[in-house]
C-alpha cells in the first residue's frame, strides 16, 4: 500500500517541478541514474520504433508491397494472418473453430462476475469438453472430419492450454492430496511421482509422448498424435500444480481439520467443504502464474511437429517469396505480441481474482 | 487384480495381432504415409492447398495399389523421429528419402522395400566464397540436418583426407538452410537433388552454386516394419511396377489403351489382363493398372515433379538409357 | 487399521501389475521389431562430429564420448545462464526497488516484457534475428587486435601451452580465497579486528593466476585467433548458438529473478532498516549486514525453482544448433542406433539427477542461511 502524500500547495508548473525534484534529480547520484537511465530508454527503443512503425511498410498484403526486407514488413502479418490463426484447419469449416470458441466465452462469461457452486462449474466444463470435440473435430451429421493433423496456430495454442489446465487442476489435486494422505505408500507414490516430473523438462518428455509412447502399447492400439502430447503436458502441468496446492493447504490451521473432525464431517466432506474454499484462494497466484506458464510453454509443441502460433510464423517465413530478414523479425515480435497481450491479461486478472475471493 | 486379471487377454491378443498392416490399413480406410514437409520436388504443397510432389507419389501409389483411390493421411514428421514413429505403428510406411543403409536395415527393425532414387550427398556454397570442389571447404562450417546417413558420410570424408570442419547440425533441413542463408555456416549440405529443389525459388539463387561433386552414395528407398514380410512386398512391387511400366512402355496416357488391346504376355500380367498377380499380395488383380492410372509410371513422376527443376535423370533413368533403374521382371 | 494395510498393498499391486504390464508389452515391441536392448551402443564408434567440445572428441571417439560432451555442454550452458540470470535479476530487482521514477519504470517494463513471452521465442529472435545482423568475419568487431565478434562467434585469446596450469591456478585462487575469508572471519570473532576481507579475497583471485602466469613466463604461449579462410581460427571461441542461448535464458529467467528480488527485499520488515539507521551504522553496512541476509532468507526458495526452470530450459538448445544432451542424444544418436527407450531414460536421468542436485545444493544453502538467525 502505497501512501498518498498530502497535496501539496502551488501551481501545477510548481507542483510538477517539485515531482520531478522528488523522483528523478534528489541527489547527484540520482541524477546520473536518471541520465543513464535515459540513455538506456532512447538507445533500445529508438532503433525498435524506426524498425516497428516508422520505417515499417504497412499497406498491401503480397511480398511485392514489402520491396525493402531491412524494416518490419506488416503485410506479410496480414497474408498470413488467417494461418496465424486458425492453422491448416480448411477454410470452408473455420466457422466451426468461431462457435466454439463463441460457445466457450459465453459459457465462461458468468465465471467472471459470480460465484457458481462446483456441481455447475464441473457440469459445465465436461459439457463443454464433449461439445468442442464433437464441433473441433466433426466427422458427423456431413460436417467433415478435419484430423487433428491440421490443427495449428493461434487456435491449437487456445485448446493446448484450456485443455491442460482443465484436466491438471482436479489431477494435481488429487496429487497433493495423495501427498498428504494418511497412507505412507500413496504419499511415497506421490511425491515420487511428483517430483520425477517437476525435474524433467517439457522437451524431453513431448518427445516421450511423441515418439515412444505407441512402444509401450500393445501393437495396433492407437492414440491420436496431439492428444498424447496434451497428456503429457497434463502430467507436467499437475506435478507443478500439486505443489502449488501442498503449499495452500498447509496454509490452512489444523484447528481447521480438527473441528471439522469434531462435527462428525468425513475426510471429503472435511476437504471439499472446509479445506478447500480456504485454500484455493491462497493457491490461486500460483495457480495463474503456473498457467501462464503452461501458455507460454506451449511453444514448444513445434519442436516436435506442432504448429502452434509460433511454429506457424516459423514455416509462413520461410516461404521463399516472403524471405528476408525483416519479414521473420515482423512475425517473431507479431507473436509476442499476441503472447504479451495474454499473459500480461491474465497477470492482471489474477490480481483482480485475488482481491475479490480473498477471505473477507 | 480381479479387474487386471480381465484385461490381461486383451493385451496379449492385440499385441500378438499386431502384424496385418494390409488388414490394419484397409480396416482404417486411409494409409498413413510419413512425409517431410515443404521440400519442392519431393513433397510441398500447392497453391490450391493440396500435397504434390515425388514422395507425395509414393504415398498415391501404395494408396491405389490397396483402395484402387487415393487415400491417405500425410503425417508430418522430422527425419530424427521418424525410425521410432514408424518402428512403433504411427506411419505405415516412410517413403520420405531414408538411404538404405546396412546398420538400418539390420538394427531398427525396419526393412527397405527397394531403391526408388539414386541420390548423392552433395554441397551448397556461396558462389563469392571460391569454392570449387568439395576439399576446398577445409575449415569451413558446415550446416546439416540432424539424425541422417549425412552427418557420417560428412564426418568420414573429411577424416579420411585429413580435413577439418566445423559441423552445425540442425533438427531439420529449414533451420540449416535458414542458418546457411544468413551466413551463420559456409556451406549446406544434404542429399543434392532436394537441396536443388529446396534452394531452386531463392530470390537470390544466382548467388549460390552447387557443387558438381557428390561425396557418398544414397540409395533411396521406402521404409516399412520388419514384422510384416506381406506390406513389404506390396510396396516393393507396387514401386517396382512404376519402373515396369516404363520399360514395357506403359504410361498414364495410354494405360487404358494397353490393357485392352496389348498382347504382350508380361503387360497384360502386370495390368490383370491375365494372371491372379494382385491376388497374391492380397491384393485386387488391377493393382499395377490403378498405380499407373493413378500415379503413371517413373517417368510421368519424373516429369511431373523434377523437370520443372531443371533436374536431368541421370543414374535415375532404366538401365536401357544407361541408368540404374531395372524392373524386376511380372513373371 | 488393518483395512488400511489392505488397501495399500492392493494399490501396489495393481501398480506392480501395470508397470510390469508395460515392460512387458515394450518388450514384446521391441523383439517383435527386432531392436537391439542394452547399452552396448555405448562404446560403439561415434562417427560424427560435434560443434563444441570442451574435452577432446572426433568422430572416431564412442558415442559414451559424445554423450559425455554433451553433458558438458548442458552443464556449460546452465551455469553461464544461472551466473548471469542472477546477476541481471539482482540488477534488474534494484532498479525496481529504487527511489528514481525513471529507473523503477524501465525495471517495471523490463519485467512485464520479458516475463510474458515464451523463452523459446526469445531464443529464435536472439539467434535468427539478432545474430545474423553481426558482420561476417572480414568485418567483425575487434578489441585491441584481440577479441573478435561476428557471425561466427566471439573469438578471443587462449592459453596455447601451460593452459592447465593456468586453469589450475585459477581455481586454486578461488579455493584460497574462501579458505582465507573463513581465517580472516574467525580472528574477528577472536579479536575484534583482521585483515579487509575483500580486498583479501580479490588479491588471491587474482593475485595467484598472475604470479602463476609470471612464474610460468615463456612457457605460456597465448594463442590470437588469427582470421582464416573462412572464418577465424584458433584461441577460444563462443559459439553464436551458446550465446543465443545464454543470453536469452538470463534474460527470460533474469525477469522472474528481479521479482524474487524485489519481493524479497520488500518483505524485509521496514523497522528493520530503521533501527539499523537509528543506530548510526552507514547506508553500506545497513544494506549488507541487516537487509540482505533478511531478504536472502525468502529470496532462496523460490530462487531454487527458478535455477531447477532453467537448467530445465537448456532442453530448448535443440531448437538452434547447439549441441547439449537433448539434441546429441535424442537427435543424432537415437537414430544412429534405434534404441529410443535406453536413450531416453539416459536423457531424462540426466536432467532428474541434476534437477536433484541443484535442489539438494539450495536447500543445503537455505539451512545454512537459516541458521545464522537469532
Amino acid at each position: 500500500m502505497i501512501r498518498k502524500p498530502p497535496a501539496p500547495a502551488g501551481s501545477g508548473i510548481q507542483r510538477a517541478g517539485r515531482w520531478l525534484k522528488r523522483n528523478l534529480f534528489s541527489s547527484p547520484l540520482n541524477t546520473a541514474l536518471t541520465a543513464i537511465a535515459a540513455a538506456v530508454a532512447v538507445a533500445v527503443l529508438a532503433p525498435l520504433i524506426d524498425f516497428l512503425v516508422t520505417d515499417a511498410q504497412w499497406r498491401g498484403s503480397t511480398p511485392a508491397d514489402c520491396p525493402d526486407k531491412g524494416a518490419a514488413c506488416w503485410p506479410f502479418v496480414w497474408a498470413r494472418m488467417d494461418q496465424f490463426i486458425y492453422g491448416l484447419y480448411p477454410v470452408a469449416e473455420r466457422w466451426r473453430l468461431n462457435l466454439g470458441v463463441a460457445l466457450g466465452l459465453a459459457l465462461a462469461a458468468p465465471l467472471f462476475f459470480s460465484r457458481l457452486p462446483a456441481w455447475y462449474l464441473a457440469a459445465l466444463v465436461a459439457g463443454y469438453i464433449a461439445i468442442a470435440k464433437l464441433l473441433f473435430l466433426g466427422g458427423w451429421f456431413g460436417i467433415p472430419h478435419v484430423p487433428t493433423a491440421q490443427w495449428g496456430g493461434f487456435f491449437l495454442t487456445i485448446v493446448a492450454a484450456v485443455f491442460v489446465l482443465l484436466t491438471s487442476l482436479p489431477v494435481g489435486l488429487m496429487l497433493a492430496l495423495g501427498r498428504r494422505s494418511a497412507s505412507p505408500l500413496i504419499r511415497a507414490l506421490s511425491a515420487t511421482w511428483i517430483e520425477w516430473w517437476r525435474s524433467v523438462p517439457a522437451l524431453v518428455v513431448l518427445f516421450v509422448a511423441i515418439v515412444m509412447f505407441p512402444l509401450f502399447m500393445p501393437a495396433g492400439w492407437e492414440v491420436d498424435k496431439l492428444l498424447r502430447a496434451l497428456v503429457a503436458l497434463t502430467v507436467l502441468m499437475s506435478s507443478y500444480l500439486a505443489e502449488v496446492f501442498r503449499g495452500a493447504l498447509q496454509a490452512v490451521p489444523a484447528g481447521q481439520y480438527e473441528a471439522a473432525r469434531a462435527l462428525g464431517l468425513n475426510y471429503w466432506q472435511t476437504t471439499f467443504r472446509v479445506v478447500l474454499p480456504q485454500a484455493v484462494p491462497v493457491a490461486l497466484p500460483q495457480i495463474t502464474s503456473n498457467f501462464i506458464g503452461l501458455f507460454k510453454e506451449t511453444t514448444v509443441l513445434l519442436i516436435i511437429g506442432l504448429f502452434d502460433l509460433l511454429g506457424m510464423v516459423q514455416t509462413a517465413a520461410s516461404d521463399p517469396a516472403w524471405l528476408g530478414p525483416g519479414t521473420l523479425s515482423t512475425g517473431y515480435f507479431f507473436a509476442a505480441l499476441f503472447f504479451w497481450t495474454f499473459c500480461f491479461g491474465f497477470s492482471r486478472y489474477s490480481a483482480y481474482l485475488e482481491r475479490r475471493v480473498a477471505v473477507p | 487384480m480381479r479387474i487386471l486379471g480381465l484385461f490381461m487377454p486383451l493385451f496379449l491378443a492385440a499385441a500378438g495381432a499386431g502384424a496385418d498392416t494390409l488388414a490394419e490399413v484397409r480396416a482404417r480406410g486411409f494409409l498413413r504415409c510419413g512425409v517431410i514437409e515443404g521440400s519442392p520436388g519431393f513433397s510441398t504443397i500447392n497453391e490450391a492447398g493440396e500435397r504434390v510432389g515425388f514422395d507425395i507419389d509414393h504415398c498415391k501409389t501404395i494408396s491405389a495399389a490397396v483402395f484402387g483411390k487415393v487415400s491417405v493421411q500425410y503425417v508430418p514428421i522430422t527425419p530424427h523421429t521418424v525410425f521410432t514413429l514408424l518402428a512403433s505403428g504411427g506411419l505405415d510406411i516412410f517413403p520420405g528419402g531414408a538411404t538404405w543403409t546396412f546398420t538400418r536395415d539390420a538394427a531398427l527393425g525396419l526393412d527397405f522395400t527397394g531403391v526408388y532414387m539414386f541420390a548423392g550427398q552433395g554441397f551448397v556454397v556461396r558462389r563469392d566464397a571460391n569454392v570449387k570442389r568439395v576439399a576446398d571447404l577445409d575449415g569451413a562450417t558446415i550446416c546439416i540436418a540432424q539424425g541422417t546417413t549425412l552427418e557420417q558420410n560428412l564426418a568420414d570424408w573429411f577424416d579420411a583426407r585429413g580435413l577439418n570442419y566445423v559441423a552445425l547440425t540442425f533438427a531439420d533441413v529449414d533451420k540449416g538452410l535458414q542458418a546457411y542463408q544468413s551466413k551463420r555456416c559456409d556451406a549446406f549440405t544434404n542429399e543434392r537433388s532436394s537441396t536443388a529443389g529446396r534452394i531452386s525459388n531463392w530470390p537470390d539463387r544466382d548467388r549460390h552454386v552447387i557443387l558438381d561433386e557428390v561425396i557418398s552414395k544414397e540409395p533411396m528407398a521406402a521404409l516399412v516394419r520388419q514384422d510384416d514380410a506381406r506390406w513389404r512386398d506390396i510396396a516393393r512391387w507396387s514401386f517396382n511396377a512404376r519402373i515396369a511400366a516404363e520399360e514395357l512402355g506403359i504410361n498414364q496416357a495410354n494405360v487404358e489403351r494397353m490393357r485392352a488391346s496389348s498382347q504382350d504376355a508380361e503387360v497384360q500380367r502386370l495390368l490383370g489382363v491375365q494372371g491372379n498377380f494382385g491376388r497374391a499380395l492380397g491384393l485386387s488383380d488391377d493393382w499395377a493398372y490403378q498405380i499407373i492410372l493413378i500415379v503413371g509410371n517413373y517417368a510421368d513422376m519424373w516429369e511431373r515433379h523434377f523437370a520443372p527443376l531443371g533436374l536431368s535423370r541421370g543414374l535415375n533413368a532404366t538401365w536401357k538409357d544407361g541408368g540404374l533403374h531395372s524392373a524386376l521382371p511380372f513373371r | 487399521m488393518r483395512r488400511d494395510w489392505i488397501y495399500q498393498l492392493l494399490i501396489l499391486a495393481a501398480l506392480g501389475g501395470l508397470v510390469w504390464l508395460i515392460v512387458v508389452t515394450t518388450q514384446g515391441n521391441l523383439e517383435r521389431l527386432g531392436v537391439d536392448s542394452g547399452i552396448d551402443f555405448l562404446f560403439r564408434r561415434a562417427g560424427f562430429e560435434i560443434s563444441q567440445k570442451l574435452i577432446p572428441y572426433s568422430a572416431h571417439s564412442s558415442i559414451a564420448m559424445a554423450f559425455l560432451v554433451a553433458l558438458l555442454n548442458t552443464l556449460v550452458l546452465a551455469l553461464a545462464a544461472i551466473v548471469c540470470a542472477t546477476a541481471l535479476g539482482i540488477g534488474i530487482g534494484a532498479a525496481r526497488l529504487s527511489s528514481n521514477w525513471l529507473v523503477a519504470r524501465l525495471g517495471t517494463v523490463y519485467v512485464e516484457t520479458f516475463r510474458n513471452v515464451p523463452a523459446l521465442l526469445q531464443i529464435f529472435f536472439w539467434y535468427f534475428v539478432v545474430l545474423s545482423t553481426l558482420p561476417e568475419s572480414g568485418h567483425s568487431y575487434r578489441w585491441f587486435g584481440l577479441a573478435f565478434l561476428n557471425n561466427r562467434g566471439l573469438f578471443f585469446p587462449a592459453p596455447d601451452a601451460g593452459g592447465a596450469w593456468l586453469a589450475l591456478s585459477i581455481a586454486g585462487g578461488i579455493v584460497a580465497a574462501f579458505a582465507l575469508r573463513r581465517v580472516i572471519l574467525r580472528s574477528r570473532e577472536r579479536t575484534g579486528r583482521g585483515w579487509p576481507l575483500l580486498p583479501t579475497m580479490l588479491g588471491a583471485v587474482v593475485g595467484i593466476p598472475a604470479l602463476t602466469a609470471l612464474a610460468l613466463g615463456d612457457s605460456l604461449v597465448w594463442e590470437i585467433p588469427r582470421l582464416g579462410r573462412f572464418s577465424y581460427e584458433g584461441g577460444f571461441v563462443l559459439m553464436p548458438e551458446f550465446l543465443a542461448l545464454v543470453v536469452g535464458l538470463s534474460v527470460y529467467h533474469g525477469s522472474y529473478i528481479a521479482e524474487i528480488v524485489r519481493s524479497g527485499f520488500k518483505a524485509v520488515a521496514p523497522g528493520q532498516r530503521e533501527a539499523a539507521q537509528a543506530l548510526g551504522l552507514s547506508a553500506g553496512v545497513v544494506f549488507r549486514q541487516v537487509l540482505f541476509p533478511q531478504a536472502l532468507r525468502s529470496i532462496v526458495p523460490p530462487l531454487t525453482t527458478v535455477y531447477m526452470n532453467l537448467f530445465k530450459g537448456t532442453s530448448l538448445a535443440a531448437a538452434i544448433a547447439y549441441p547439449e544432451v537433448v539434441s546429441v542424444l535424442v537427435g543424432t544418436v537415437n537414430n544412429l542406433v534405434g534404441q529410443p527407450v535406453v536413450i531416453m531414460a539416459l536423457t531424462l536421468l540426466v536432467y532428474v539427477a541434476f534437477s536433484l542436485a541443484i535442489a539438494a545444493f539450495m536447500n543445503w544453502y537455505n539451512r545454512r542461511i537459516a541458521l545464522t538467525e537469532r
